[in-house]
Order: structure tokens, then sequence, then C-alpha cells
């Protein structure tokens, strides 16, 4: 079955990424056929991850030691 | 032969009507529900306009709700013997345990608590604590899911059994890996991920590279750069014909995806652990539908007991309960008081990965409506 060969899906190739690619306003009114009377919210970076350096990764660190110390004996 | 007639798809009967199956009480009283009470946080009587009831017993589950062939039997038992014969698996993963009588209902939640699983999970309380499979069936997990979730439901059961109750509905998603199959809409998510981007052994590497920078020109792309959600992996020619490969650490997001085609890409997991996003929600009450968004981008995942998962999520919900009004869930209050001033009480960092969202205009169903 295609992209099934390696058990990996192209997630480049959903819905969402399809509106994204074909544009919110071309989707909706060309491709659905609907006036949508708000435009979709604007929003920053949604997804979920980072690459940190060894600095940002210690930062990060001593502030979640900073709340284990805080909560030791409730958790 | 020609097509056939997409009207003659109105007639067919589904083989079996979902009806059949369903015990007498609910086939008497489809359609006749009328209002519903709560006996605690843990059951929900449903009263038909025929004058009968139903209640129904919400029971927690395992974590990624796995279980042996011999519980289930005990709990199809318990539906058998206490019940009106069924139970239904939420898919939330709970499970929901139908009788017909409140005394029932109240020897079903007696039976299965010593059984040892919490009933509870209505109201203001902890819903469900979702998690995706990872290692079991999975070949991206990066860190195990089912395990935090465990250590989660450990150090949070009263929030669940309601001997805690909160501002609002929480629901809480575990994922092993940033597909974020576990969820990624709720209060509070988790999201496993590697912390750092790969590295690769530059020989080794050709083993997932075309032999030839002309399958380049011909249009073809590497499976390892394909499946990239970012594009952050570039394959290109070189002058000698070979096809190099360079990953751009600016756009990595540490997903693990290459690794999963293509063995010769690495990681550390020593560097592992969980992003935090918070302020999730697909409900059309308080400010709508609401995105999730990363406020802590690195938690390190630290078996058996992730003491600093739990420490993060409980210090979350403890600033969430001091501060939030009555039915607002984490998304509408941290719009209410901005996530600077989250950032702020909690003395969480900002960078690059975790700025504040700026929202305009409604997400979800509401921005296909006009406000009065």
């Amino acid at each position: 079955m295609n992209g099934l060969e390696t058990g990996v899906s192209k997630h480049k190739d959903r819905i969402g990424d399809f509106i994204m690619k074909v544009g919110f306003k071309k989707y909706t009114e060309e491709i659905l056929g609907v006036k949508v009377p708000y435009k979709p919210s604007l929003h920053g970076r949604l997804g979920a991850g980072a690459v940190l350096d060894d600095g940002e990764r210690r930062m990060w660190l001593d502030w979640v030691n900073n709340i284990v110390k805080e909560y030791e004996g409730r958790i | 032969m020609s097509a056939p007639n997409p009207a003659e798809r109105l007639k067919k009967v589904l083989p079996v009507p979902y009806t059949k199956f369903l015990p007498d009480i609910l086939k008497r009283n489809l359609g006749r529900w009328v209002d519903r009470k709560f006996h605690g946080y843990g059951i929900i009587e449903h009263i038909s306009e025929t004058g009968e009831r139903v209640f129904t017993v919400k029971v927690g589950t395992p974590p990624n709700f796995r279980f042996a062939t011999s519980t289930l039997r005990e709990f199809a038992k318990v539906a058998d013997e206490l019940g009106v014969g069924a139970l239904r698996f939420t898919r939330n993963g709970n499970i929901e345990i139908l009788a017909d009588s409140l005394d029932k209902a109240l020897k079903i939640r007696e039976v299965v608590e010593k059984m040892g699983y919490p009933v509870g999970g209505w109201g203001p309380t902890i819903w469900s604590i979702n998690s995706c499979t990872a290692f079991l069936t999975c070949t991206t997990a990066v860190v195990d899911a089912p395990s935090i979730t465990k250590a989660l439901y450990d150090a949070l059961k009263p929030y669940f059994t309601g001997e805690i109750t909160l501002p609002a509905k929480l629901r809480i998603n575990v994922s092993g890996c940033p597909s974020s199959c576990g969820g990624l809409t709720s209060d509070i998510n988790l999201v496993g991920h590697y912390g750092d981007a790969p590295t690769y052994d530059p020989e080794r590497i050709k083993l997932c590279l075309p032999k030839s920078a002309k399958a380049l020109e011909a249009g073809h792309v590497p499976e390892v750069a394909e499946v990239c959600p970012t594009n952050a992996i570039k394959v290109y020619g070189k002058q000698d014909g070979s096809v190099g490969l360079d990953i751009i650490r600016s756009k990595c997001i540490a997903c693990g995806r290459c690794r999963d085609v293509c063995d010769w890409i690495d990681f550390d997991s020593s560097k592992a652990g969980v992003a935090v996003l918070l302020g999730g929600k697909a409900s059309n009450t308080g400010r709508g539908p609401l995105p999730s968004v990363q406020v802590i981008p690195w938690v390190p995942a630290v078996p058996p007991e992730y003491r600093e998962i739990v420490a993060v999520v409980k210090k979350i919900i403890d600033e969430w309960r001091r501060d939030a009004k009555q039915g607002e869930r984490i998304g509408d209050w941290l719009m209410r008081i901005g996530y600077e001033e989250f950032y702020r009480r909690l003395n969480i960092p900002v960078t690059k990965w975790n700025q504040p969202p700026r929202f305009g205009g409604e997400f979800g169903i509401r921005q296909f409506f006009q406000t009065a």
C-alpha cells in the first residue's frame, strides 16, 4: 500500500498542510465555495519541540530543578 | 460496466442496525432522554421521559488503555451482574458501565475501586490523561508516554476522583514524539522530543542517499529528507557526482522522523525530554476553541518516576487552581491573564521556542459565524 512501505506517513500531505499551501482564502472560496466572514486567527508557532544547545538545556534544567525542590515530598 | 448511481446508496440498509445489540432499557428510551443528574464526580443519572433511568459509572483505566483479557472479563462480569450488560470505552480511554439503579451504580463503584480502578472524571476534575502507545507498537517514540502517564495518574488521582476539585474540566495528553498521537488539543499537552538536532555518520549516511546526483536532477527526493516535517534536511548533488546531506539546525524540531527511515541518523537519547503545551480545547465554551501553545520547550524525561515532569504539571495546575474563576479552563484563563503574566508568575524564561502567542480572530467553528 502506498505510504506504508516503511510505516511512515508523509505529514506534509495532510489536509492542514494542503490548506496552508493553497491559502485559506482560495481553499474556502474556490474549492469549498463558501464565503467566510472572518479571517483565520493569526498566531505564532504552534509546533512542539525544540533544538537546544547545552547552555539552553542547563537553563531549563535549573528552572525545572527549582520546581522539583519546591514540590519535594509532595509528589 | 456503468458506474453505480449514487442515489442507490441512500436505499442501502446497513448489514447490522446499530441498535441490535443495545440493552433493552436503552432501546426502549431511544431519543427520550430529557435530563441528567450527577451523583459525585463518577456517576451520571440519565432520566427518560418514560420515567426510566440509567446510571453511568465512569472508570479510569491504565495508561494507553492497556488491559489483560482477564481484566476485561472481570469488567464484563461486573457489567453483567450489576449493570445492564453493557459497557463502553470512551474515546479518551475511560470505561463507562451502565446500571439501572443508583444502588447498583454505587455497588459497581465499590467493586471497581476494590479492583484498583478509580471512579470519577466528570465535572471540575481531570477527565482523562490520554497517552499514545509509544514504544509498545510505535516506531517513532522518543519518550515512553504511557510511563509518564502512569506517573501523572499516581500523583494526580485525587483530581480525577474529585477528592480535590479544579476550576473546570482538565484534560491532559501525553505523546511520545512530535507526531502527537496522544493528542495536542487538550488543556495540558506533553510531547516527547530529542531536544537536539541529529547527527550522522558521513560515510554510512550514503546508504540512505541516492548513489548519484543524477537521481536528484530527475526529481527524486530521498525518504530521509521527504519525511522531515520542517524541511530541515537538504540533500544536494556534489561536484564529483555524489550526493551530500545537510541538517539545518535552525529548522529542526528534533522529532526523529528522519531516524525512523535511516539507521545512520543518530540522536542523543540522553537529551530527550518533553515540551509542555498549554491551553488547547475543542469546546465552544468560554473563549471558544483554542490551540495549544508551547510554553516550556524542554523538561527532562527521567524514568521511572518522571519527577521533573510531574512537578512542572503540578505547578501549572496549582497556579491555575489558585487564580482561575469557576468554569475557566486553562486556555481561557491564559487568554485572560496573558501568556506574559503566566511566564512571570512561574518565572519561565522566554526564548524563541516559547514566544507568547499573538492571537487575533477566532478559532475552530467560531471563525465561520458572525457574532451578534
